[in-house]
């Protein structure tokens, strides 16, 4: 029964990453599209539109912070190895599940203070979109979920799976 | 001023332990700032304001843009391009195929602004050809992973943006006065070039005093026509790093405008002119940009809080003071600061140590009458010559695995690349009109 739920939500989680990996990269094309266009209404119309700077900075917030979830999956954010590897393989891995414990922590605090920093800001608006000032911190919150869950997942790997993937040498 | 010494050694202490047990660089940043905000008592929600604010800003989005046009070119085929050009250039002089690669690296400089990207593309290419022309495999990987620093320095270069946005996070006191720091992209594009084609000159000097005593084999000399082509197909690409530079410098556009209709120009030029880009490749281009600026955006977040946390402590205060009454002469001054930024690079990348060392160390050269655009180059150079020194070097590591080298035989080889390129460094560092003549006499 707990499996049963457990791997519904995985599938859930993989879901919701794959379409926010998918939207990171249309909003990648989106900011590129819309400062194209302001640079033509400039100066093909000589009018600016007042939004297109606001909402592709916008867009580069939700990027960014949706990127923290995203290079924890993909395994992007890089620490530095070198003491690291000089540690046995059993200590090897109990400090990289103390490292994801870590991040999800990290995570929590996202959660938690985010939801605050967005309740805080929610009277407030952006100046040329009329948009409420939380927008751009709404994405705190929700990076944390997604942070934890990733973190965690790669916390209950086992030690086996974990000296699986070690590289042959040791060596990067 | 009152140092806050538990704060400062509960900000730098966390992050350097976290560092060593291999956390990530981004986490590490995060969790040292939540850490000190914490014992400061401070609302936690300041420190996650603070990670949103730092991708606030309009100029920082020319990075993903660079990067996209980046490999929208590279998918074009771009490196084979600059080679082919770089040949007609350079390739006839002895040690044709090091010139060549050298050069290449120049070019695609003017395309990547990335040193792995460098190496990746014209190395995976560049060595195995050398290596049939029967060069050394470690003096190959050692002129290929040199060359590419060219890369982070010659204009339009994503890291001089992160450069820029983190010196607009610090407020510089300089004779009483206290300001913040906006620097024109514009001039730290301009302020590049020079340095770049000094390093260029410097390593062809040097890997031709290599090539001579090691007599390797000069190149075949190019037909005319053959060759009027290579270059024209070649400036086709370079256009973009044109249009880029063009737009900033003449202040037309924004760096940000300019880099936009760099990738809607490298988008036309790789599908419909060089007809290498479909649908597949597309998404590929993507995702591929995406993984690059991932790891930055992320890294800016937290270190825009670590930054503010800084700025709380007072650290670039104390850490000028510091300076300032260990010696007034400038000189000395610069010195260390080179030496500081060396070793940093030597266990560092690139991105995250201009994040924290820009707001330390820019009220520093600044109180020191170093203008904060050449401090960039300077900077910039310094820490590419990082990613070429292990233990941690990311375009020493690619090169190796592309020449099937180990990295500790790499070491030897490289040390007269070394000098070469510190004598470059110095050579910025003191001289200042080397960086600053084009951005003075383009954009006073």
């Amino acid at each position: 029964m707990l499996h049963a739920i457990l791997t519904v939500v995985k599938k859930g989680f993989a879901a919701v990453e794959k379409t926010l990996e998918l939207l990171s990269m249309g909003m990648l094309l989106a900011m590129v599209v819309i400062i194209c266009y302001q640079v033509v209404m400039r100066f093909v119309f000589n009018d600016s539109p007042s939004w297109t700077e606001e909402i592709a900075i916008l867009l580069m917030i939700w990027f960014g912070i949706l990127s923290i979830p995203i290079g924890v999956k993909l395994h992007l954010h890089i620490g530095i190895e070198y003491l690291f590897n000089l540690f046995p393989l059993k200590g090897q891995y109990v400090v990289s599940r103390l490292i994801y414990l870590l991040i999800a922590g990290f995570g929590l605090v996202m959660i938690v203070n985010g939801l605050e920093l967005v309740e805080f800001t929610s009277m407030s608006t952006l100046p040329a979109t009329k948009l409420p000032s939380a927008v751009e911190y709404a994405v705190i919150p929700i990076s944390g979920v997604l942070l934890i869950f990733n973190a965690m997942e790669l916390f209950w790997v086992p030690y086996g799976t974990f000296l699986e993937q070690q590289p042959p040498s040791g060596q990067t | 001023m009152e140092a806050d010494v538990l704060g400062i050694t509960l900000l730098v202490g966390t992050f350097f332990v976290l560092l060593a047990v291999r956390v990530p660089v981004a986490f590490a940043l995060g969790t040292a700032s939540v850490l000190t905000g914490w014992y400061l008592d401070l609302p936690l929600m300041v420190v996650l304001q603070q990670m949103a604010k730092g991708l606030d800003s309009f100029s920082l989005m020319a990075i993903p843009f660079f990067i996209l046009a980046g490999q929208l070119m590279g998918v074009g085929g771009i490196s084979q391009k600059m080679i082919a050009m770089a040949d007609v250039l350079v390739g006839k002089i002895r040690g044709g195929l090091a010139m060549v690669n050298i050069m290449a690296s120049m070019l695609f400089g003017g395309i990547s602004g990335s040193s792995v990207a460098d190496t990746s593309s014209i190395g995976s290419i560049m060595i195995p050809m050398m290596k049939k022309a029967g060069y050394d495999n470690d003096y190959s990987v050692a002129v290929t992973i040199s060359s590419s620093v060219q890369g982070v320095i010659i204009p339009p270069s994503h890291n001089v943006i992160i450069y820029a946005l983190a010196a607009g996070w610090v407020t510089v006191t300089v004779d009483g006065i206290s300001k913040q720091f906006s620097l024109s992209i514009g001039k730290l594009f301009l302020a590049g070039v020079t340095p770049g084609i000094l390093l260029g000159l410097a390593l062809m000097v040097i890997s031709y005093f290599l090539a001579v005593r090691r007599n390797y084999p000069k190149g075949q000399p190019v037909a005319f026509r053959e060759g009027v082509a290579r270059v024209m197909d070649g400036l086709l690409g370079l256009l973009t790093a044109v249009i880029i530079i063009g737009g900033v410098v003449s202040g037309i556009f924004t760096a940000t405008e300019s880099a936009a209709i760099a990738v809607a120009y490298a988008f036309i030029i790789t599908a419909f002119v060089y007809r290498e880009l479909g649908w597949g490749n597309l998404r590929v281009v993507l995702f591929e940009s995406l993984k690059t600026l991932a790891i930055v955006a992320a890294l800016i977040t937290t270190s825009s809080a670590y930054g503010y946390m800084m700025t709380r402590l007072s650290i670039p205060q104390l850490v000028t003071d510091a300076l300032i009454n260990l010696t007034d002469n400038r000189y000395i001054v610069f010195l260390i600061i080179n030496v500081i930024l060396l070793g940093l690079g030597m266990i560092m990348d690139m991105a995250p140590l201009i994040l924290i060392t820009t707001p330390i160390l820019l009220p520093v050269v600044a109180n020191f009458g170093m203008d904060p655009h050449q401090f960039g180059i300077v900077m910039m150079l310094n820490l590419g010559m990082g990613l070429l020194t292990p233990p941690v070097g990311s375009t020493l590591f690619v090169g190796c695995a592309i020449g099937r080298i180990r990295i500790e035989d790499m070491v030897k080889p490289l040390l007269p690349f070394y000098l070469f390129m510190f004598i470059t460094l110095l050579a910025i560092t003191y001289i200042p009109s080397i960086s600053m003549w084009l951005p003075n006499m383009f954009m006073p």
